[in-house]
């Protein structure tokens, strides 16, 4: 469990991710397992993005979601549990606080559990070819792999 | 019986330092017959003089330059193979590649398209980068869902559409999720039927940053569209039972 004033960061060189149309999608290019988030673990993800605290990403869902703080809480634990396992973050205990985003919204919309899809048939496809930031950063790694040094 | 004609393909921008190695590759096929189609995507070197010298043995067409989605489309449309094969210019087949992925179509006839193994290799001036990454994955053989790797039938492009223009980088991975979508019979040869020469001026390297960006929309899409196909199958079933 982790504590609630930490913040997460995408692990840049080894995840792509964009929030379009209120869904996340996440690429894993490391071995190409991609993920999707729609509605409050889109939300969640965009203010994963933006910087925000574990607590700071509760209070804003609980503000915008018809659900108890308590709710809200225990899933995003369970979560960010999840986002650590699939190792598309990591934590950052000591982060600097961000600007929060006003709301903006009048009524709450009706809570739905944040779930992260996960979809592993496009290993193969991005074997050899993956986006990365040119060879020396490649993130192409497999258990074997000697870290590249630079 | 009759051998069926493989349309070779290979786009091409200032590509007149490798290409001549490239095209001798195709030319030393063991398998023909074989059409070769080079599309100029507006080179300012010495690529068409340099293609000229093949004569007849290489189709050479020319357009302004706009990427290679649009060359290899061209060369899409200018083909007369049953099958297409893909070669980029600074890269080279194994003289067995065109022969050993036809035995695969001989033997399954419903197949649609058959990709193998791709070898990275490094030019000389880079040997301080291949050392580096000697013991690491890139440098061992990769499953080549990539155009440099592909023999698909051309009746395929017909249903799945040629590759996406719009894209900078990403056109030959989005290409093969909708052969997937579309339920294309797919075969990877364990064999190395292509070599990747790594360069400095590899698109790839140069284009990474907007790549990424590119993947995730590229996924995107893919979902979306099974999401669209899902709730048509399900309205479909449910017409049904009406």
């Amino acid at each position: 469990m982790q504590a609630l004033h930490h913040r997460l960061r995408p692990r840049g060189e080894e995840v792509a991710a964009k929030v379009i149309d209120g869904e996340a999608i996440i690429i894993n290019l490391a071995n190409g397992i991609y993920y999707s988030m729609d509605k409050v673990g889109g939300l969640i993800w965009d203010l994963v993005q933006v910087g925000y605290s574990l607590e700071e990403i509760i209070v804003a869902v609980t503000e915008r979601y018809d659900v108890s703080r308590e709710r809200v809480q225990a899933d995003v634990q369970e979560l960010v549990e999840e986002l650590l396992r699939e190792n598309l973050v990591s934590v950052l205990e000591n982060g600097a606080s961000v600007e929060k985003r006003q709301l903006e919204q009048q009524e709450k919309h009706l809570y739905e559990v944040p779930k992260l899809n996960i979809y592993r048939d496009m290993g193969d496809l991005l074997a050899l070819d993956p986006p990365t930031p040119g060879l020396g950063d490649t993130p192409w790694k497999d258990p074997e792999d000697e870290t590249p040094k630079k | 019986m009759k051998k069926p004609l493989i349309s070779c393909i290979i786009p091409v921008f200032n590509g007149e330092r490798y290409l001549t190695e490239g095209l001798d590759s195709i030319l030393a096929q063991t398998y023909r017959p074989i059409e070769i189609i080079v599309v100029d995507d507006g080179s300012t070197d010495g690529t068409r003089e340099l293609v000229a010298s093949y004569g007849d043995q290489v189709r050479y067409l020319w357009q302004p330059n706009s990427g290679p989605a649009t060359a290899r489309n061209q060369g899409l449309s200018a083909a007369s193979g049953e099958f297409v094969a893909f070669l980029d210019a600074d890269d080279l087949w194994h003289p067995e590649k065109l022969e050993r992925q036809m035995a695969r179509f001989d033997a399954r006839p419903e197949l649609d398209l058959c990709v193998a193994h791709v070898q990275n290799f490094w030019i000389p001036e880079l040997h301080e980068e291949e050392e580096q990454f000697r013991n690491h994955r890139v440098a061992r053989p990769l499953p080549g869902y990539v155009t440099e790797s592909l023999l698909a039938t051309r009746s395929l492009f017909k249903a799945v559409g040629p590759f996406n223009t719009a894209l900078g980088h990403g056109d030959s991975t989005e290409w093969f999720l909708r052969a997937a979508e579309h339920g294309a019979v797919t075969e990877l040869l364990p064999d190395v039927l292509s070599y990747r020469r790594l360069h400095q001026a590899n698109r790839s390297r140069l284009l990474a940053s907007n790549s990424r960006d590119e993947f995730v929309k590229i996924v995107k899409a893919v979902l979306d569209r099974r999401r669209l196909q899902n709730k048509t199958k399900l309205s479909d079933d449910d017409s049904e039972q009406e």
